[in-house]
């Protein structure tokens, strides 16, 4: 809310600088951002925030200036409706109906006569142009005048254009319409509250007056309104709209029941003083006022603030002198007094002083945040981290990362929100869409990871880095029984050169760099029981997926991107990409290392190499190797060779057996009879020969 | 013989060694002069015949010899090495093998940074889910049905009833405060999802960390303690804070907390729009509401709470002015950060 400093002083004896104000008002809880000069008077930028909706006035903000600055704050002088001759009487045609109880608690209706439509005095102008309101007339003016120094919004009717003279407050009807003063033409909704005539609505009910109505030059006699509406309509109806004004802004936090009369009561005052067309120019003539009122606002239950709850929660105690004389200024009225407590009732304007704590937070706030010491660390429960460890991924999960990062990934983190033609692209089912995205593109929460990490490839391609090796840990989502549902994985990406130097070598990321990081990740976690298949996967390229599963349950997909995929996001190089399941492998995890004796004898290693068809694997072979003696303590694949010499559906496997006994040193011998009994088991197990 | 002639044999080995090209050259002049049959192996046999008075000078000086020609020898040996080592001098000034490295992201970065500074005085690391319901997101934070964050704007929401994305981290206190008895000291960094349009300082996807910690007799002094713990541990000892009133549903009191400008010092710039201070966290007291809630008897147990956003902090720390550019993951942007 914007304050004009001169304003602020009708009501507060400010004696310092406007800087030293706004730091006071900072420090007690209303946030002074930007401090204008507007010629030799300053205004004020004062963030409000929601539960104070009565320092959306001036008189709200000067009341706190005054308990800030320890300053007497002068109220609002009491003005009462001039009395004014029955000879004026015409007993004017008038009246005021509410429909919608829900939505409007009071309405109160002055008809004013004989108005005299012109330009406003020149304060009211000044004060209302240097907070960047624009200045209309006096009638229309004055009511903006009070809005901004009591909270309270009003409007104005050309009483002559009110057909039927009659004020109904009512939702709108299915197909009406209004054009408001901003000469916009609205569609209303049924859940649009409007004040109408007989015939048609004459405006959007706390929010803008309408066109038709308008006081205009012309205009002789005037409705003036006050009203108290229900905050959630007029938001909803603003938001609708999509209008939001200084009066909705108010009506929507709620304004003051007592002020929507008071402030009606200080219009008529001003339009007596300042648009009078009778004769003495001193008074209009009100000729009529009807006051509705569904249902008072209720003032908030009286509160018995104890002292030691003071203590409490804030850990000081203040003088018990200085807590009953701020309560005292804050405008509550203390109730009783007892020697460990205060009952205390707060004013119409404060209904966000409910509770105790409400109490303790306004000695907080004036006792000043920066004079309650920091002091003592709480002490440490230590008794309960091992409960809350049970909660924490995060141990976990930095350790996963740091296993990606030493395999040379980098780390990526990226939106969650997919399209809707990608999930039609990807054809995944069970996705969640949201409700209301903001965007086409961002509409639907990602069933897999693949798609965020392609888009940062294209991203750099687009930009000329070719070589990206990245991985994301991140959630994806699906619905599994109608029951939405998220799981951690990660993501991994691969493309373009993993190594090059100035002398011609070049090394490209393949398939074996991908199984390689997921390897990594389960050796560090000590995962041994797992296997590799060949997976169907749309995402990949038929000839290069695999599915990994740790104890049977599938962990992790890693392939080559098809080419489809690679189409659709328009990507022409080669990528290589996985998810792991970062849940299956926790599960699998071992957490208790035993130390392995490391054998003192030599090892002896036997190479050989197999002729057999292609479509054998290397793992059948490794399988069909391992475990056929104590004394093979690893199998390697060290040559794969297809050419030159090999029938075309053949390829040549070298593979390398190391022997090695914790017992004793191996002899030659006694190794090459155990190699060829492997090589025996091998030619009859398998469909291969061994190479000569 | 005498003493010239050892000395001659000298000067001779002198002027071969230093000729030789090679070591086998060195190898065949070090067997002529010192082998078992050598030259000075032969003149030190002759030594008995002298007469007794030049005897000691002319052992004397036939070690002195030997000496002389071994480090010569040596000497040489070492000249034609580094001789070899110099033809196949290298180009150092090529540039090194081209591997891509590893490294975090740079909201993880800030997350930990942080994360260790709270676990340093015994905050204990929690998670909770990012779908949310409308209880642990809205109701449970004391934050009421109508209230302006439940609207459609404000959180995204999913098509089953009641389901959300998170709009803040604060859940997380709820589902602890409901599972673990007090006292509670747990710190939650993670996702969180809000319908803003994308644009320098705006996204629909962020970071935060929220705090929480419930005890019998923790109290504002604490908070504050805490926080200011944690501010100059982050951004440096000589950071001037403060603690300013604000009004969050789920604390009372509740406190913003500033730095001073760290691009402008207080003086007031853009960054901090002229107000010399830079707002990093919000935080408060634990509204009894909310203790109410989660079933903590508030008459026993108090606590404070606290939550920042990452990216804001980390846009502060590094200087960046586009948020876009956390979640673009360019990776000329990516690799100044590790």
């Amino acid at each position: 809310m914007k304050v004009l400093l001169s304003w602020l002083k009708d009501f507060v004896d400010i004696d310092v600088s406007v800087e030293q104000l706004a730091d006071t008002l900072t420090k007690n809880g209303l946030e002074v951002g930007e401090i204008q000069s507007v010629g030799e008077d300053f205004v004020l930028d004062i963030e409000i925030t929601p539960n104070r909706p009565d320092c959306l006035s001036i008189v709200g903000v000067a009341r706190e200036c005054a308990i800030g600055l320890s300053k007497r704050f002068t109220p609002p002088r009491l003005i009462f409706l001039p009395k004014i001759s029955s000879a004026y009487l015409k007993e004017t045609k008038f009246g005021v109906t509410i429909g919608a109880q829900e939505a409007c608690l009071r309405y109160i209706g002055r008809v004013l006569l004989d108005v005299e439509i012109a330009p406003s005095p020149d304060f009211i102008k000044e004060r209302l142009e240097k907070i960047g309101l624009r200045s209309i007339n006096n009638v229309v003016d004055i009511t903006n005048y009070i809005l901004i120094e009591t909270g309270q919004p009003m409007h104005a009717f050309d009483y002559d254009k009110i057909e039927g003279k009659q004020i109904i407050v009512r939702f709108a009807k299915e197909g009406e319409q209004i054009i408001s003063l901003d000469e916009t033409q609205r569609q209303l909704s049924k859940q649009d509250l409007v004040i109408a005539d007989i015939k048609r609505p004459i405006a959007l009910a706390g929010i803008m007056g309408g066109y038709d109505t308008e006081v205009t030059s012309k205009t002789r006699n005037v409705v003036l309104e006050s009203a108290f509406f229900h905050p959630q309509t007029i938001r909803k109806a603003a938001q609708r709209h999509a209008l939001t004004t200084e009066a909705s802004y108010r009506f929507e936090r709620g304004v003051d029941f007592p002020t929507v009369d008071t402030a009606s009561v200080y219009a008529v005052d001003l339009i007596s003083k300042y648009a009078s067309r009778s004769s003495n120019k001193t008074t209009v003539i009100i000729d009529k006022t009807v006051d509705v009122i569904i249902k008072q606002v209720a003032l908030s239950s009286k509160v018995v603030l104890k002292y030691e709850d003071v203590e409490k929660v804030l850990g000081i105690m203040p003088s018990v002198f200085w807590i009953r004389k701020l309560i005292k200024n804050l405008g509550c009225e203390i109730m009783s007094v007892s020697k460990e407590s205060l009952k205390i009732q707060a004013p119409s304007t404060r209904s966000d002083l409910k509770i105790n704590i409400d109490y303790i937070e306004e000695i907080a706030r004036f006792y000043g945040y920066d004079k309650i010491p920091s002091q003592g660390l709480p002490e440490l429960m230590v008794e309960k981290e091992p409960v809350l460890k049970n909660f924490s991924e995060k141990d976990f999960e930095n350790q996963a990362k740091d296993v990606f990062i030493k395999t040379g990934l980098r780390e990526v983190i990226t939106y969650a929100l997919l399209s809707e033609d990608e999930i039609e692209e990807l054809k995944i089912k069970n996705t969640l869409p949201l409700k209301n995205p903001l965007a086409k593109s961002y509409s639907v929460l990602r069933p897999v990871i693949f798609p965020s990490l392609l888009k940062v490839a294209k991203y750099n391609f687009n930009r000329g880095v070719y070589d990206l090796a990245i991985f994301e840990l991140g959630k994806v989502y699906s619905s599994i029984n109608s029951e939405p549902c998220e799981r951690k994985v990660a993501g991994i990406l691969l493309s373009g050169k993993k190594y090059q130097d100035c002398f011609g070598n070049e090394i490209e990321y393949n398939f074996y760099d991908l199984k390689f990081a997921v390897e990594t990740l389960l050796s560090y976690f000590k995962i041994s029981d797992y296997s590799i298949k060949e997976a169907k996967q749309m995402f990949f390229s038929n000839s290069c997926s695999a599915e990994i599963s740790v104890s049977n349950e599938k962990s992790a997909l890693i392939g080559k991107v098809s080419g489809k995929i690679k189409t659709y996001y328009d990507l022409k190089r080669d990528i290589y990409i996985g998810e792991i399941y970062l849940d299956t492998i926790k599960k699998g995890m071992k957490n208790v290392i035993r130390h392995q004796k490391i054998t003192q004898y030599p090892f002896i290693d036997r190479d050989f190499s197999l002729l057999l068809p292609k479509a054998v694997s290397a793992g059948e072979i490794i399988e069909h190797i391992q475990g056929k003696n104590d004394l093979i303590c690893a199998v390697d694949i060290i040559d794969v060779y297809e050419g030159k010499q090999i029938p075309l559906d053949m390829k040549s496997i070298t593979i390398r057996i190391r022997f090695q006994s914790d017992e004793k040193t191996l002899k030659d011998v006694e190794v090459d009879r155990i190699c060829e009994g492997v090589k025996e088991t091998l030619v009859k197990e398998l469909p291969c020969q061994i190479r000569k | 013989m005498n003493i010239t002639d050892i000395q001659n044999i000298f000067t001779e080995a002198e002027e071969k060694i230093s000729q030789a090209s090679d070591s086998n050259e060195l190898d065949e002049i070090k067997h002529f002069y010192l082998g078992r049959k050598g030259k000075m192996a032969q003149v030190i046999k002759q030594i008995p015949e002298l007469p007794e008075e030049k005897r000691p000078l002319a052992g004397k000086e036939s070690n002195i010899i030997k000496g002389k020609i071994q480090s010569l020898l040596s000497d040489r040996t070492q000249q034609l090495k580094t001789g070899q080592e110099k033809t196949q001098k290298i180009d150092t000034s090529l540039p090194a093998v081209k591997r891509t490295l590893g490294g975090r992201h740079p909201i993880t970065i800030v997350i930990d940074d942080i994360c260790k500074i709270f676990e340093h005085i015994g905050f204990t690391l929690v998670e909770g889910p990012e779908i949310e319901t409308d209880y642990y997101n809205f109701k449970a934070l004391n934050i009421p049905e109508g209230h302006p964050a439940r609207d459609n704007f404000a959180t995204f929401y999913l098509p089953k009833d009641n389901m959300l994305l998170r709009s803040q981290t604060s859940p997380v206190q709820i589902r602890i405060m409901k599972d673990v008895e007090p006292p509670l000291r747990i710190l939650s960094p993670g996702k969180v999802f809000r319908p803003d349009n994308l644009d320098a300082s705006h996204s629909f996807m962020f970071h935060q960390i929220e705090g929480l910690v419930v005890d019998k007799k923790t109290n504002f002094t604490h908070l504050k303690a805490s926080l200011s713990y944690f501010v100059k541990n982050f951004f440096g000892r000589d950071v001037t804070m403060r603690f300013r009133p604000h009004y969050f549903p789920f604390t009372e009191p509740s406190a913003e907390v500033d730095i001073a400008c760290i691009i402008c010092g207080g003086e007031g710039c853009s960054v901090c729009s002229r107000t010399g201070w830079l707002e990093i966290l919000g935080a408060g007291m634990v509204h009894p509401n909310v203790l109410k809630e989660v079933g903590i008897e508030e008459s026993i147990f108090q606590g404070y709470a606290f939550g920042l956003g990452i990216e804001r902090i980390a846009m502060l720390k590094y200087g960046i002015t586009d948020i876009r550019m956390f979640f673009n993951n360019d990776m000329r942007f990516l690799k100044q950060f590790s």
